[in-house]
């Protein structure tokens, strides 16, 4: 198909499946990277009409079937570190028609736009039937920090022209703020080793390990510094051999009790009345305890918070004390 | 109870006032139930409050029941038929519990209010019935919804939280496999325990509800009480609070009270490490019941004396009572215990 007119009628008739794909698809990940604890945003688009021709007419396509990008999905990592592993989750999840890391591709001397792009399609072994629709069907998806983000959607909006076409004094600046966003991500997750390795830290690093099961059970947003202080009263719960595997520990019982946490948290979701920790993370720690040894919960939580809040969550789980 | 019920969701809830029975019916006044002729509209916040009081009604002192095959109560067929019929009529079923109710109250059953519960645990279809009891003077008014008379749950939640009305008398059953013994069964009664042959238990469990205990108390306070004296003697070393342990466990069984509440016990007699441990130690044995209706007389003998016998054979025998007020107790480094005991010598004789 080659004639402009009829690819814009082609697409308007073909544009609405193309935006399934990428909702679909963007479900997909969304509930992978959950599954994998990894906090990430993410969304989906179908191209315009308008974006599409553009496209063909700026990139001298001859066909239609040369656009790849007709469905695409972002993925907004929280943190570089977890690039790789959102990477990896692609790879083993799609069938991959292209893969290309801009940094790779820009060499050690030259600063310019970041981010992995793929194009995928469904894997023809893992078609089912509400999939089959889909078959062969590309969506690109663009993996990138939010800072690289922030980038590529200022610099879309900025830089319209070649870089060699802006003044030198205009290439120097949008290089000092690509270098800028490269030390960005770059000391945040240096920041975020260092933090997280401080022995005075625990807390942190557990409640790492409950967001990581949290987030595979609700999308709900919690808050971190309460997080962080009810941990800090309830960490003498455990062992010290227990902390030091304490994400196993959590696993553990996530797993054996997946089915009740999940019910738990769809039955409350509506529900505006309900225990202010339910949707905390922490919550899946205090379940833990209470199954395994309520008492001892129960008197550390006396002594610095009122009892009554903790038996808002025991009535919650079944089994108040 | 066996089944979980943190897996336990509020499906459909429905309100009858029980008036009391009046002192002297009169011919010219009609007198029953008032019946809402439809379920009361839930927010999932409502439901989610009656998940939590039913929970929490039922952990506070539930036994486990089953149903009398001689009893004249239609509950247990009206239960059955909620459980197992597929159209079963959620609203009459209700109503022909709430007639039952009325019918069945004394003079001296208070004025209250019957909700009955369509719920599911671990997905599987239960009935829950609850009858609240509330302060004189406090009144519930029906309202009207999809033209008919129903209560207004918020209201009602609202008098629940100010604990003018009080959820004292339970009921779930879950239909694990049809017929009367694929039905577990709990009921409680956070108002007075199922003593025998006392007349206003007997009202709610027997004449109301249709069912008797599974469990024969004298049984399950013997399980509780040898599987406890288990614990003492081989999972606590520290001979003084052996001794503290085996006072309290006395004490606890030749108080007043009706029922042995495990984890109350627990908490009340025992150090905070042993508690789950002495809770899990009975779970072992065994003695998986969160309550215990308390009938002491296959222990009796057991209950009136505490015995210390020592490696060297010597034994010390005393009432509680009596080791508490006479009796010190030391441990030694040596890993041997000194007991030390201040009272007037009254006379020696030889025993076999």
């Amino acid at each position: 198909m080659n004639d402009r007119e009829a690819i814009r009628e082609h697409w308007i008739a073909e544009r609405p499946v193309y935006q399934d794909l990428g909702e679909r698809i963007r479900a997909d990940l969304e509930s992978a990277t959950r599954s994998s604890g990894i906090r990430c945003y993410c969304d989906a688009r179908a191209k315009d009409v308008s974006s599409l021709l553009k496209k063909i007419i700026r990139r001298r396509y001859s066909s239609y079937e040369q656009v790849h990008d007709k469905a695409g999905v972002r993925v907004v990592a929280i943190f570089e570190d977890d690039i790789p592993k959102i990477e990896t989750l692609i790879q083993n999840r799609y069938h991959i028609h292209a893969h290309q890391n801009k940094a790779e591709s820009l060499g050690p001397d030259r600063l310019g736009y970041l981010g992995v792009h793929f194009e995928v399609s469904f894997r023809n072994e893992l078609i089912t039937d509400e999939t089959e629709k889909w078959r062969g069907m590309l969506c690109e998806i663009q993996l990138h920090t939010r800072a690289q983000s922030l980038w590529a959607v200022v610099s879309h909006q900025l830089l319209y022209k070649a870089e060699q076409d802006y003044p030198i004094r205009v290439q120097r600046q949008v290089n000092r703020l690509l270098a800028l966003i490269e030390l960005f991500d770059e000391q945040v997750s240096s920041a975020r080793r260092v933090i997280m390795d401080t022995s005075g830290f625990t807390e942190g690093q557990l409640l790492e390990e409950l967001e990581r099961r949290f987030y595979t059970l609700t999308a709900r947003e919690s808050d971190r510094a309460l997080s962080l202080e009810i941990i800090g009263t309830l960490e003498s719960l455990y062992s010290t051999q227990d902390l030091q595997c304490f994400g196993e520990v959590i696993e553990t019982f996530v797993n054996s009790r997946r089915e009740k946490l999940k019910f738990i948290f769809e039955q409350y979701q509506e529900d505006e009345r309900c225990s202010p920790l339910l949707f905390q993370p922490e919550s899946i720690l205090i379940f833990e305890r209470l199954e395994h040894d309520p008492f001892t919960l129960r008197e550390a939580w006396a002594q610095t918070y009122p009892l009554d809040l903790l038996e808002g969550l025991t009535a919650i789980w079944g089994d108040p004390i | 109870m066996a089944s979980d019920l943190g897996t336990l969701a509020v499906l459909r809830v429905i309100v009858h006032e029980i008036p009391p029975r009046p002192v002297r019916p009169q011919p010219s006044t009609a007198s029953g139930p008032v019946l809402s002729e439809i379920d009361s509209p839930l927010t999932p916040g409502l439901k989610n409050y009656f998940r939590e009081r039913i929970i929490t009604t039922l952990t506070e002192g539930a036994y486990s029941v089953l149903f009398d095959a001689g009893t004249a109560s239609p509950v247990p067929g009206l239960v059955l038929d909620h459980l197992y019929q597929q159209n079963s009529a959620f609203v009459a079923l209700s109503q022909q519990i709430a007639n039952h109710l009325y019918k069945t109250q004394t003079l001296v059953n208070p004025a209250g209010l019957l909700i009955v519960a369509d719920v599911t645990v671990a997905s599987i279809r239960s009935l829950a019935i609850l009858k609240l009891e509330r302060e004189e003077g406090v009144r519930v008014q029906q309202s009207i919804y999809e033209n008919k008379p129903t209560f207004n749950i918020e209201h009602l939640r609202d008098l629940m939280l100010t604990q003018k009305t009080r959820v004292f008398k339970a009921g779930l059953f879950v239909g694990h496999a049809p017929g009367p013994d694929g039905v577990e069964g709990v009921a409680s009664d956070t108002q007075r325990g199922y003593r025998p042959k006392t007349e206003v238990a007997d009202f709610f469990l027997k004449k109301f509800l249709g069912c008797t205990l599974l469990d024969a108390p004298d049984v399950t306070t013997k399980k509780f009480f040898t599987a406890a004296e288990g614990f003492i003697n081989e999972k606590v070393t520290d001979p003084f609070l052996k001794a503290r342990y085996q006072i309290a466990l006395l004490a606890e069984m030749n108080d007043s009270r009706s029922s042995v509440r495990v984890k109350q016990f627990a908490q009340s007699h025992l150090r905070v490490p042993d508690r789950q441990r002495f809770v899990s130690h009975l779970r072992e044995q065994g003695v998986a019941k969160a309550v215990i209706q308390k009938d002491v007389s296959l222990i009796a003998p057991q209950l009136h004396r505490l015995q210390i016998s020592f490696q060297s054979g010597i034994a010390v025998l005393a009432s509680p009572s009596s080791f508490d007020a006479h009796v010190k107790m030391e441990k030694l480094g040596s890993g041997k215990t000194r007991l030390q005991i201040e009272d007037t010598v009254k006379e020696v004789h030889g025993r076999r």
